[in-house]
């Protein structure tokens, strides 16, 4: 699947502007990026469901740009699932089927398949109204994956789900997508979600790509600070001759400073020290992010333990965990 | 109570007439107001009467308002009521046309009073419009709270106490129209009834058997009723999936009728076809389409809504899953289509069955529907002919009563969207339009 120069305007706004992405085959990549950035406007256009003014979508080299939505062959489970209300969930599942004329026993057939593959075996005859937030995206997913699309699209399939199940819905989709061997989609403005579902992470802000890469490289390597700030890291600084860097933080810890002669340890190279006070403190995932006043701004740094406010302490930052910021 | 022939009958009889009006606008768009507004003015320390106040009045302003504006409207062009309780000295421009053009035949004045009311209603219609769009607006951007119970002694208290005017204020009235057409010479029985069939001539002005009223109102009523549904159902298909412009236009189009009095309706009617090329004066159909007139507006206005409230992603999701726009039609739209048109029809049906207005310009003297013979009835002197009037009206309310019945079967409940779970979230992009 691969868009070139995708651009879509609502009104005088503009959505996308002249989006290039190119998926492979098999491949899941998660479209990352904050509210009314473009990337449910890039997946409707993709989808067909809207009419892009400008660039082709291609499918296997071929121009589906012209191409009905319902022709295309792609799948798209919705935000809040949209589930046909007055059918039972098997008729759901099996509506694609219905509109591949296929015959009852292999909808029977398939619909069993796709329970069994959701884990929901055995609930062809419930209603819609009487499932849980946790169960309707099961069926839902079930229900794009039932007619085989040769694309599946996902847009923010997890949005309206508490954290827990949410975390534990993004593992068992992402495992059941690479299970299926579906090339995919996926559209989310969660960080965590889009790194553990996908191959390749393309982040986007006002209608353009930023950044496409893998899960790793992206979270080691961010380049712009947009993108770094996007992913959680706190540390974007100005250093003397590097200019404008981002400290990982695996590449920043605290050392309480006991006396003056501490300070300059030796033997730690690489490894360049900071003087600094506790400004505060804040309990996160058992250790605490310390927020310190240093010579070069504030940093946010973790610590094992709860320290005073104002307390002196000394930052150790490991300068071959640095990455640079294109300003 | 010495009430016949004065102002307060007539507007004891309006009131009567729209309570329910104002009960199903209003209550119903206070059931879609979000309770979390008022459960946040309470924690912000609003006693129950000044959240009342303060909180749920400025939100209710536009129903109330719109309400108003229908009732007034209502009143405005009602017909029958002024004509059978106001008598000759409570005229209303209403009744001044059908003096006019039915029994002086001085079709000038008429006209000219035909005019004038078309012109204020016109102007009402356009006000009734806006704000009705308004409630619209305001209402579908809230959630839709589960029906609550009184719980306490205290609540209970206070919803009898809310509810009995209006029960009484509306029971009493058909209770004693009950009672009425039960009572004969010497006691109560089923006298009246038994002579609506009687092939004896009872009435000067009623040409046929009172019963006769009945089959003619339901033969007239299925008539209208198919031709209300076909035009009323074919103007909201082209409201819902037709270009904008085209559906606006025909949304405030056939409110025009709506608003339009039934009487200046039939008036119209009868100056209008009673010369080639369309001379339909003596065409059974003349009713039947005047009623259908009548009864469009409505079946647009149920109409349309239902279908509008489908959510748009359950079609997009039928597109997604492979489904031709025609079978996404089929699929999603249909389903409610055809529960909703059933309900439309219904409501044409008893639409029909109690028109007087219009009916009343162009009914001939061998062929009266149920409210026209009523009306022959009720002006002549005699108790015989108003005993048989009231048992025709019991009539006409039971068979109008079946059909509530059955639109409230029928009638969408809610609206189609996602299902239980579903609760609105923000979406990250504009949706195309």
């Amino acid at each position: 699947m691969s868009v070139e120069r995708l651009t879509v305007h609502y009104d005088d706004t503009v959505a996308l502007a002249g989006i290039d992405l190119t998926v492979d085959e098999h491949e899941i990549v998660s479209v990352l990026g904050p509210s009314g950035c473009g990337k449910s406007t890039l997946l409707r256009a993709i989808a067909g469901l809207l009419t892009p003014r400008a660039g082709t979508v291609r499918w296997s080299g071929r121009d589906v740009t012209a191409v009905a939505p319902h022709a295309r062959g792609f799948g798209l489970m919705f935000q809040d699932h949209a589930l046909f209300p007055h059918r039972s969930v098997g008729e759901n599942i099996e509506f694609g089927l219905r509109m591949q004329h296929q015959s009852a026993a292999a909808r029977r057939h398939r619909v069993t398949e796709m329970l069994d593959l959701v884990g929901l075996s055995g609930m062809t005859d419930r209603a819609i109204g009487t499932l849980s937030g946790g169960e309707a995206q099961r069926v839902a997913l079930a229900r794009s994956l039932a007619p085989s699309p040769q694309l599946l699209m996902l847009d923010e399939p997890f949005g309206s789900l508490d954290r827990g199940l949410r975390e534990r819905l993004t593992n068992e989709v992402g495992q059941l997508v690479r299970r299926v061997g579906v090339t995919a989609i996926h559209v989310t403005h969660d960080q965590d979600e889009a790194f553990a579902i996908a191959d390749r992470v393309v982040v986007m802000q006002r209608g353009h790509i930023e950044r496409v890469d893998t899960p790793a490289a992206l979270w080691h390597d961010p380049r712009s600070e947009f993108v770094a700030r996007f992913l959680g890291h706190d540390n974007v600084v100005d250093l003397p001759v590097r200019g404008r860097t981002l400290i990982r933080s695996d590449a920043i810890r605290l050392d309480e400073v006991v006396d003056a002669r501490a300070r300059a340890a030796p033997g730690r190279t690489g490894n360049h020290e900071l003087a600094g006070t506790v400004l505060t403190q804040r309990f996160h995932g058992g250790r605490y992010l310390t927020r310190v006043s240093t010579a070069l701004g504030e940093l946010v740094v973790e610590h094992p333990a709860a320290l005073e406010r104002d307390a002196p302490v000394s930052v150790v930052i490991d300068d071959t965990k640095l990455a640079a910021i294109r300003s | 109570m010495r009430l016949y022939h004065t102002t307060w009958a007539i507007l004891l009889a309006h009131v009567i007439f729209n309570v329910a009006v104002i009960v199903r606008v209003v209550g119903g768009y206070w059931a879609l107001l979000d309770q979390r507004v008022n459960e946040s003015a309470q924690m912000l320390g609003a006693s129950r009467w000044r959240v009342f106040f303060e909180i749920d009045l400025p939100r209710l302003r536009p129903a109330l308002t719109a309400a108003c504006a229908i009732v007034f409207l209502f009143c405005f062009t009602s017909f029958g009521v002024i004509l059978l309780l106001g008598g000759p000295r409570q005229a209303t421009i209403e009744s001044e046309i059908w003096r006019y053009a039915v029994q002086r035949t001085d079709f000038h004045t008429a006209a000219v009073l035909s005019a004038f009311q078309l012109a204020a209603v016109i102007a009402m219609v356009a006000v009734a419009t806006v704000l009705e769009r308004r409630v619209g607006r305001l209402a579908g951007r809230s959630r839709i709270d589960p029906p609550r119970r009184a719980a306490t002694t205290r609540q209970r208290a206070g919803l009898i106490a809310a509810l009995a005017p209006t029960l009484v204020l509306v029971t009493v009235p058909l209770a004693s129209l009950v009672e009425r057409s039960l009572v004969v010479r010497g006691g109560h029985g089923f006298g009246n009834y038994r002579s609506l069939a009687s092939r004896e001539r009872a009435s000067s002005n009623l040409l046929v058997p009172p019963l006769e009223a009945v089959r003619n109102s339901l033969a007239t009523a299925v008539v209208a009723t198919s031709i209300a549904v076909v035009i009323g159902g074919l103007a909201a298909g082209a409201i819902v999936y037709g270009r904008r412009a085209v559906g606006r236009v025909l949304d405030v189009g056939l409110m025009l009728p709506l608003g339009t009095s039934a009487v200046t309706l039939g008036f119209g009617f009868l100056i209008a076809l009673d010369e080639p090329p369309l001379d339909l004066r003596t065409s059974w159909i003349l009713i039947p389409l005047a009623q259908a007139l009548v009864a469009i507006p409505f079946v647009v206005r149920i109409v349309v809504p239902a279908l509008r409230a489908i959510d748009d992603r359950l079609r997009e999701a039928a597109t997604m899953l492979g489904a031709s726009p025609h079978r996404v039609w089929s699929h999603v739209d249909w389903p409610v289509a055809t529960r909703v048109v059933a309900a439309a029809a219904a409501f044409a049906f008893a639409i029909s069955l109690g028109e007087f207005g219009a009916t009343s310009f162009l009914a001939r003297p061998d062929a009266p529907t149920i409210p026209i013979a009523m009306f022959r009835l009720l002006s002549q002197p005699g108790a015989v002919l108003h005993g048989m009037a009231m048992a025709l009206a019991v009539i006409l309310g039971a068979l109008v009563m079946l059909t509530t019945l059955i639109v409230e079967r029928w009638r969408p409940r809610g609206s189609v969207s996602l299902g239980a779970n579903s609760r609105p979230t923000s979406k990250d992009c504009p949706s195309s339009g």
